[in-house]
């Protein structure tokens, strides 16, 4: 069985008056299964939202897609705007960041959501407000009838974001692209979103492609994991796994700078120097002037992603040494 | 004289709502804080969104008034301190805030930045000036390479350093470091953790933490007030209060944290609800309309009807709970023990 979404060797330029100023994706590989969780991890910069945004093809203008990107049997990166737009909010649908700069603030939440089912459901506006009352409820959010009247800012950050879910979820698709979704809230709110997430992915059995830069929330909620980093994905694999044995020295660096893991007030382990531009290209490992496993090999010669134990995947030459 | 550097008496805060016409409202941000802070002790302030950790923050800093209680720096109070103590305050107490962009001016260079605190408080000019400023540097892990640059050029992680290196400026004796990690990489924040606990050993320094994050607070802190809608619903040494935490709301801050994959999603989130607004504070125990403990308990009466008073829990330990003691507690007829180690989950 083909995976549900297959992205490889998706490749994004961005470029100013014809030339490409920088290079944001070098060629990251993918996949989620049907009503899988994979978390996509990493520090600012290093491509994930981009990675989600370029299977939506939201991307901005200047930047151009190269690579593939297959969902559900369909190139995405061939579409004409017009499949495109039947799959975006129905087959696929998001979860932003900040969902109080998501909504529109001149339009009711209740009628926000309910766009979204009467474009892609063709029902009139009596039904898809009634499926929005439906899917509020659904979402755990009390007196959908009211909630639905309100405007964006008269409900709190949670609730919004309760409400963001419910507009993704109401045409029932089955891909969910999560970027952030608690990153904005509290950490007692932040764990009702995710359970409120993990009961409605269980229900509907939708697939999950989770971004976060917050390994414990990528842990709680996910199957799998991949590690980006400048671009590329270093490293992949089964959670526990990867979690408990990372095979990627970068990875390892992701998971001992946590200060929850350290004895208090001891120094915690960094690794030195800063992530790379996106302008240029070293020949080696790009991860190689931070690493503290590095052989003279990793700088003439770029690691591929390859099988670094059973369910597991590293792009590191020195991998076995962890 | 106390070796306590800081001293906050009963602080609270109201912040007038306007257009609320002749009756007046308020709402209290911050509604009797007491905490303190011995010279070179680092106290952690948590709590969710609108608790008022930064209105504390604020009130110690000296940017805005008190409406009730007192806060004492090396034994001056604050509120009587004439205009040249309150200067040379201004130089002792320091911050460091969360967004370090939107701390530095983006029109200056590092070195105007790092030196202008300096000048304005007329610490060092000339030579002097200059070498003051590269020491700085190299206090906070910079270089003569970063001198020259605009905040723009900077990474997150070294605009961080350059914040610190502005608060070190004046020789302060207490910073307030609010959310000083929270707009940071992990990789990032780390080195920005390791610099705090270093700064704070090579200079003596006195930190009162404010962060959202319990596993930020436990690494910095000796010791940690929790904050729930305005009031510090339990303190105590680090290590005490987040290995046996005994006010509910501790506890369901703590599962929340708890992650990396020990954390079941299928089980009920740690705590219902949403906090309620400084608008309209419960009656009784604040807590009480997300409290787990309460409906466990089988909703006793006097959670709603009685503000609960901070009770020792320990040594050194308190919480403002009716029922943290873990005493032999009747509840509709039923005498049980409560167990303070026994895991508390919402529903």
């Amino acid at each position: 069985m083909s995976p549900l979404l297959e992205i490889e060797d998706l490749t994004v330029d961005f470029s100013r008056d014809g030339r490409v100023t920088s290079r944001a994706l070098r060629g990251v590989s993918l996949t989620v299964d049907a009503g899988e969780a994979v978390g996509v991890v990493g520090e600012t910069g290093c491509g994930k939202t981009l990675t989600g945004l370029s299977v939506l093809r939201m991307l901005p203008e200047n930047a151009t897609a190269s690579g593939r990107v297959s969902f559900d049997g369909q190139e995405m990166l061939e579409l004409s705007d017009r499949e495109l737009r039947s799959i975006r909010g129905k087959q696929i649908s998001m979860v932003f960041q900040s969902p109080g700069t998501s909504f529109n603030p001149v339009f009711t939440v209740g009628y926000q959501i309910g766009l979204v089912a009467e474009r892609h459901l063709e029902v009139g506006r009596p039904e898809a407000q009634e499926l929005v009352a439906e899917t509020l409820h659904a979402v755990g959010l009390p007196n959908p009838e009211s909630v639905m009247r309100f405007y964006p800012h008269e409900l709190s950050g949670g609730m919004l974001q309760r409400a963001m879910i419910a507009m993704a979820i109401i045409c029932k698709p089955s891909l969910l692209i999560a970027d952030e979704p608690t990153t904005a809230l509290d950490v007692t709110i932040a764990q009702q979103i995710l359970r409120l997430l993990r009961r409605l992915q269980r229900e509907q059995g939708f697939g999950v492609f989770f971004i976060s830069h917050d390994l414990d929330l990528v842990s709680d909620f996910c199957d799998r994991i991949a590690v980006l980093y400048a671009g590329r994905v270093v490293e992949t694999g089964v959670t526990a796994q990867l979690l408990g044995r990372p095979r990627h020295p970068y990875t390892r660096a992701l998971l001992e700078a946590l200060p929850g893991r350290a004895q208090p007030g001891a120094p915690l382990p960094t690794v030195p120097g800063a992530v790379p531009t996106a302008l240029g290209d070293a020949t080696g490992c790009p991860f190689a002037p931070r690493c503290p496993l590095v052989v003279e090999r990793c700088f003439e010669e770029r690691p591929v992603l390859a099988p670094a134990g059973p369910d597991q995947a590293a792009a590191c030459h020195r991998w076995d040494a962890l | 004289m106390s070796s306590n550097l800081l001293e906050l008496t009963g602080v609270a805060k109201a912040f007038p709502v306007p257009g609320s016409g002749r009756k007046r409202a308020s709402i209290r941000a911050v509604d009797g804080v007491d905490l303190v802070i011995p010279q070179g002790r680092v106290f952690g302030l948590v709590g969710e969104s609108g608790s008022g950790k930064t209105t504390v923050a604020r009130c110690v800093l000296g940017l805005t008034p008190l409406s009730e209680g007192s806060i004492v720096f090396d034994g001056i109070d604050l509120a009587t301190a004439d205009s040249a103590v309150r200067r040379r305050l201004r130089r002792e107490i320091q911050i460091v805030f969360q967004q370090p962009m939107a701390a530095l001016n983006p029109r200056m260079t590092v070195d105007n930045l790092i030196a202008e605190p300096l000048t304005t408080h007329h610490l060092a000019r000339g030579a002097a000036l200059r070498e003051r400023v590269g020491s700085l540097l190299e206090d906070v892990g910079l270089s003569a390479t970063h001198l020259h640059r605009y905040p723009h050029e900077l990474s997150g992680g070294q605009a961080q350093r350059v914040v610190v290196a502005r608060a070190l400026a004046s020789g302060p004796r207490l910073v307030v470091l609010d959310e000083p990690t929270s707009a940071l990489d992990i990789v990032v924040q780390a080195q920005i953790l390791n610099l705090l606990v270093d700064l704070r050993d090579e200079h003596g320094l006195t930190y009162l933490l404010i962060s959202h994050d319990l596993s930020v607070v436990r690494h910095l802190s000796d010791r940690i007030g929790v904050m729930y809608l305005g009031r510090i619903v339990e303190e105590g040494p680090a290590a005490k209060l987040l290995g046996s935490p005994r006010h509910p709301y501790t506890r369901a801050l703590l599962a929340s944290t708890r992650g990396r994959g020990s954390t079941t999603l299928d089980e009920p989130a740690p705590i219902s609800g949403e906090m309620p607004s400084t608008w309209d504070i419960p009656s009784g125990c604040r807590f009480h309309t997300r409290c787990a403990l309460r409906d466990q308990l089988g909703r006793p009466a006097t959670c709603e009807t009685t503000d609960p008073v901070s009770v020792t829990v320990g040594a050194d330990h308190v919480a403002a709970c009716h029922f943290a003691d873990g005493a032999t507690i009747t509840v509709d007829g039923h005498e049980g023990t409560l167990n303070p180690d026994d895991p508390v989950r919402g529903n």
